[in-house]
């Protein structure tokens, strides 16, 4: 292309020999010595500043771009670019098109004219750019950029669109819905505002953006903000940054919105309300985007404006604006409304003008472009996390303690859930030392104050509510509770009470989904237990088989043994108030989260257990859950599965026409007068085995049970007798088995517990029930 | 994805067509680098090739092509290429050719005109030999060219007619629903006399276009071999006169003869040659938006010494001929950098043509060769 053809560039040549900028000389020397492929020196220039402050170089380079024949945006095969250098390397060299016909494309920074374009090259900030910048690594982003907006997929099909803005130095955070890329409901035309000031950088929150009431640094400002909606378009109108309020009102009158005719209108109402005199003016413009017309709107771009002196009063490009009080650039409500013909301004009040004086069109109303930022939705924070969309299931998670309130943490910040906590406790000194809160809320009810801090996290409904009451007795919280707990979708247990997750389990006849995690005392394992779906198998039936796992596995043996004594006493095995490092309830909290995330997703039913190893790797152990088996028998009921029913039944066949036995594993829950079967054991190697008879023996058995019980905290104990029928004999008790049964029964009877006898067969079973209250009467039989 | 790759040869062709279901297609081959030369720039094809066949996991190609007999479109192919007819030329490491596309002339030019070149013999053989046992050959030409020889070795045309494609056809065995790619044959052809008998043949060089289909964008490449400005202006004739305008477009031009004006016009021009109404049409009206011409030679010079193509006047002719178009003009010598020249790769897909740009920088370019020799050697 001729020279001519491009567009004027000022400042005066100098040699590229002569160039003062580190980087800016590294470039023209790369481009200029023909070792950067593709790329071909033009010129360099030097720009003096002004008023004394420092000016730039820059490098004219031709860039050969690698574009296809069909293209999205007209980006040539060849394109001059000015890299412009500033004295002081703080901010990104700009790259500039100058061709002057390039087109209006994405990923371009809004500046005070609009051409050349200015081209938006990372995203990331310039600190870590400088780590690697070279000068042929930035030739190839620039080249990158123009073959990537060739064909245009700069934007990752699935990345909205954002608005691209020279960074200003006040930011105003908005809620999410603002940048909704629909329609969104009827706004009020006035958006208070809060403002956070800290070392320099001035900070605007929308008052519907959640905060921590008596956060620090916050101050309401004297500050109105007024939505301007513009209809949906193909391309974005805004194409430079504007100045003056009348230079806003032209880009927008394309749009068919009347800015000034709004404002008057909006300004007439205001005034009636003399607070309102000295509040500054900040317009909030969204622009929905289609891609070609009549589409469906695919991103919206939120502008933020705040009316200042316009410039020459006050230096449009300030790298801030003070809008408090006495500063100087501000500009009230009262003072626009006069600069537009609204009233005069007599003795500090309005004096309308009726007409009003349409001459005055806001000229020498200055604008201030600010950052806008949405505030974190659901969807944005499920993004963020690299989900593909926020999970809505209402969970009601009972405890909010160190594991608990981490793992809430955790899923909140991803978007996912509708939460419902439930803890009986208030915060401690000493809670601190591994909870999701920090300090400053002692004496505040955890779950209350954890809710609040998650939905001050999440813009929008509340993201979770607290309920301040002890699940087992909640008391006057007794129909929050009970109506919490109907309406859940899951219902997690993270209270660290074999109470609480029975209660859960077994009491509640709710149908939301159980899981239970917990850590183990000494916090180096994590537990999920997760039901399936449909709740074929419930939550106590699982614990027994994590029990089951934990007994027959050497390596999981010290699961319940302590790090040390705990610090006060233990009221539970899972009880927490032992010594053990935040480092291990943060590493499960987070496996933890992740874990129930993928329970979720599935329908199966979970047994794991993690343990974080003494070398840092953390190790999943876990087993295929089996299906629950549930009998009654008289007035108790008999919980076993799948796994030990197929047990029995394989040890039975091994030994016909032999009859075989042995003894039962499990738990007695008295409370429930429920008998929780985990596990089986063969008979001892002294048992005899006959086609009409069966004696256990005794040999190891006690080690073994005693064991068992050792590994699973005390949990798992001895339950009761089994033996096996052979075909074509029933599984009715025999004269031997009802001598069995009552010497079983005597001695049960010491014990307050219930004899417990199961009888296998060709094709059935039989339970047979002694209560410890009627040794005389007959077995209970199921 | 398809692509067409050219390769720094000084004044010399060969064209690697992939396509988008894996076959591999070889227009020419010269393999023309001297190596006792460090300064030679021009790329070592031959292990250039094999490493992309490696690459590919092939040691053959589906199609070797060669558009005649000159020695810059064949040259030590006879070392490269497995030929069925002898042992000699069997060693383990050659790599296959399971179809050889040849035009007539090949097979029927008389051991007088071939002159004293080895190399053209054996070609001829090897051709001959895939007709004779009719397999894995296409012989290019009106089927009548080759009555002569064919009665020689005892055979008829009828014997053989399949393995024969003429002008004005597409070459069997690929279709543009499966491979992605047609070729449509434009030379050679029969001159039509008044008798309209198909006798004389005015030229002997296969002409093709190749037309890629992706994403539904027609992408159109035109590989001119060695075709003189009159031989294009009876294309142009004839292809218009047929109403099968369609079959001259193009998105990419491999140039005839190296840049040559011949191939352009009778005279070189002054400044730029300026070619008749035909060929004008061809480039100028044929050439689509944001095209690629590629010549397939040394560096274009800067004045008129050598005599020899490339032709600064015609490098002129096509720089205004992609100009308007945003097309490039590229010269495999100067491609990606004079001093080091390489592969050119054109990609095609669902936008069209696009030549590679890649960077060259980083690690790869220094790990992906062998490093110059490090030693102690000082006192030799």
């Amino acid at each position: 292309m001729m020279r001519g053809e491009y567009l004027e560039l000022s400042g005066e040549l100098v040699d590229a020999a002569d160039l003062t900028v580190p980087k800016a000389a590294l470039l023209a020397h790369a481009v200029g010595t023909g070792s950067v492929l593709w790329a071909s020196l033009v010129e360099c220039r030097r720009v003096q500043g002004r008023d004394g402050r420092p000016g730039s170089e820059g490098v004219v380079i031709d860039l050969d771009v690698e574009v296809p024949q069909d293209v999205v945006h007209d980006i040539r095969r060849r394109e001059r670019v000015l890299v412009e250098f500033q004295l002081e390397d703080i901010r990104f060299p700009e790259v500039l098109a100058l061709r002057p016909d390039f087109p209006l494309v994405p990923h371009l920074n809004l500046r005070l004219k609009e051409l050349p374009r200015s081209l938006c090259l990372f995203d990331r900030p310039y600190d870590e750019v400088k780590l690697h910048w070279t000068a042929p690594g930035f030739v190839d982003r620039i080249r990158s950029w123009l073959a990537a907006t060739a064909t245009g997929t700069l934007h990752g099909a699935d990345q909205p669109l954002e608005p691209l803005l020279l960074g200003t130095g006040v930011v105003l955070v908005l809620p999410s819905d603002m940048f909704a890329g629909h329609e969104t409901a009827e706004r009020d035309e006035r958006i208070s505002l809060s403002l956070v000031r800290a070392t320099g950088r001035d900070t605007l929150f929308a008052e519907r953006v959640p905060a921590v009431a008596g956060a620090p640094h916050v101050e309401r400002v004297p500050c109105v903000a007024t939505p301007i909606d513009v209809p949906p378009q193909a391309h974005g109108v805004i194409r430079t940054q504007p100045t003056t309020l009348v230079g806003l009102a032209a880009f927008l009158s394309s749009s068919g919105v009347d800015l000034i005719g709004i404002l008057r209108e909006r300004l007439v109402r205001w005034v009636e309300d003399p607070a309102l005199y000295g509040s500054s003016l900040i317009l909030i413009v969204t622009l929905p985007k289609t891609r070609g017309a009549g589409a469906t709107v695919e991103a919206t771009d939120v502008y933020a404006f705040a009316c200042i002196r316009p410039a020459g009063q006050s230096s449009p490009e300030a790298a801030s604006v003070d809008l408090r009080g006495e500063a100087p650039g501000r500009m009230t409500i009262l003072e626009i409304g006069a600069r537009l013909g609204l009233w005069e301004i007599l003795d500090g009040h309005a004096a309308r003008l009726v007409p009003a004086d349409t001459s005055r069109d806001g000229a020498d109303v200055g604008l201030f472009l600010m950052n806008v930022t949405p505030s974190l939705s659901r969807e944005g924070a499920a993004r963020l996390n690299g989900l593909d969309a926020a999970d809505g299931r209402r969970v009601v998670a009972v405890g909010a303690g160190a594991l608990g309130s981490q793992v809430f943490a955790n899923l909140v910040r991803s978007g996912f859930g509708e939460w419902v906590l439930i803890d009986k406790d208030v915060v401690l000194p000493h809670n601190m030392a591994r909870h999701a809160l920090l300090g400053g809320m002692p004496g505040w009810p955890k779950a209350e104050v954890l809710a609040e801090l998650g939905s001050t996290t999440i813009d929008g409904q509340p993201i979770a509510r607290g309920i301040a009451a002890d699940v087992l007795a909640p008391g006057d919280r007794s129909e929050d509770v009970a109506e919490a707990f109907a309406g859940a979708d899951v219902i997690l247990d993270m209270s660290a009470s074999v109470a609480v997750a029975r209660h859960l389990s077994a009491d509640r006849e709710d149908e939301a989904r159980r899981i239970s995690v917990y850590l183990s005392p000494s916090g180096r394992d994590a537990v999920l237990l997760a039901e399936d779906c449909h709740r074929r198998t419930p939550l106590a039936s699982l614990e027994m088989q994590f029990y089951r796992m934990l007994a027959g596995r050497e390596e999981l043996s010290d699961h319940y043994q302590r790090e040390g004594e705990p610090v006060r006493y233990a009221h539970s095995c899972r009880d927490l108030s032992a010594r053990l490092p935040q480092e291990l309830v943060a590493l499960h909290a987070a496996i933890g989260a992740r874990a129930l995330r993928v329970a979720l997703a599935a329908d199966d039913a979970v047994v794991a257990l993690w343990r974080a190893e003494a070398d840092g790797s953390v190790k999943r152990h876990g087993v295929t859950p089996a299906g629950a088996l549930v009998r009654r028998v008289g007035r108790w009921t008999v919980v076993w599965d799948d796994e030990v029913e197929r047990e029995v039944r394989r040890a039975r066949d091994e030994k016909l026409p032999d009859e075989t036995g042995g003894v039962l594993i499990g738990m007695f829950d008295m409370l429930r007068e429920t008998i929780y079967v985990a596990d089986m054991l063969p008979g001892p190697p002294d048992s005899r085995e006959e086609p009409d008879g069966y004696e256990r023996g005794a040999d190891g058995l006690l080690d073994r049970v005693g064991r068992m019980t050792a590994a699973t905290g005390g949990n798992l104990v001895y339950v009761g007798e089994w033996h096996s029928h052979p075909p074509d004999h029933g599984v009715r008790m025999s004269e031997d088995d009802r001598k069995l049964f009552a010497w079983l029964r005597d001695r049960r009877s010491a014990d307050g517990l219930p004899a417990v006898m199961l009888i296998v067969g060709e094709r059935e079973d039989a339970w047979y029930v002694g209560s410890p209250l009627d040794p005389e009467g007959e077995p209970e039989c199921g | 994805m398809p692509s067409l790759t050219f390769y720094p040869l000084g004044n010399a062709d060969t064209c690697l067509v992939d396509t988008v279901n894996g076959r591999k297609l070889l227009f020419d081959y010269a393999h023309t680098k001297c190596a006792e030369d460090p300064n030679d720039r021009r790329i070592n094809l031959r292990a250039e090739l094999r490493s992309n066949l490696t690459r590919a996991g092939r040691d053959d190609v589906d199609v070797f092509a060669l558009s005649h007999l000159d020695a810059d479109h064949f040259k030590n192919s006879t070392e490269f290429f497995y030929l069925e007819h002898s042992a000699e030329y069997q060693d383990e490491d050659r790599i296959k050719i399971r179809e050889l596309w040849v035009p007539a002339a090949v097979i029927v030019e008389e051991k007088e005109s071939l002159g004293d070149d080895n190399e053209h013999l054996i070609l001829q053989a090897e051709a001959r030999y895939r007709l004779k046992n009719k397999s894995g050959i296409r012989v290019f030409s009106t089927p009548g060219l080759l009555t002569d020889w064919l009665a020689s070795q005892g055979m008829t045309v009828d014997d053989v007619a399949h393995l024969i494609t003429d002008a004005g056809n597409l070459v069997p065995g690929f279709d543009r629903a499966v491979d992605g790619v047609e070729f449509f044959v434009h030379s050679p052809f029969a001159q039509r006399l008044d008798d309209c008998s198909l006798v004389n043949r005015n030229a002997d060089s296969l002409v093709v276009q190749a037309t890629f289909l992706a994403s539904g964008r027609e992408t159109k490449v035109i590989l001119g071999a060695d075709t003189t400005y009159d031989i294009w202006e009876k294309i142009v004739a004839v292809t218009t006169w047929k109403e099968r305008e369609e079959r001259l477009e193009w998105d990419v031009f491999k140039l005839s003869h190296h840049c040559s004006y011949t191939s352009l016009a009778a005279e070189r021009g002054a400044e730029k040659t300026d070619p008749p109404e035909n060929v004008r049409w061809l480039f100028e009206t044929k050439g689509r938006e944001k095209c690629v011409i590629v010549s397939p030679s040394k560096t274009i010079p800067n004045d008129d010494a050598d005599d020899q193509p490339p032709h600064r006047q015609a490098a002129s002719y096509y720089r205004d001929v992609v100009r308007p178009k945003d097309g490039e003009f590229v010269v495999t010598m100067d491609h990606p950098r004079l001093s080091q020249p390489g592969p050119m790769v054109i990609e095609i897909d669902g936008l069209g043509a696009r030549l590679v740009r890649g960077s060259q920088g980083g690690g790869a370019a220094i790990i992906g060769g062998p490093a110059p020799r490090a030693g102690n050697n000082d006192e030799r």
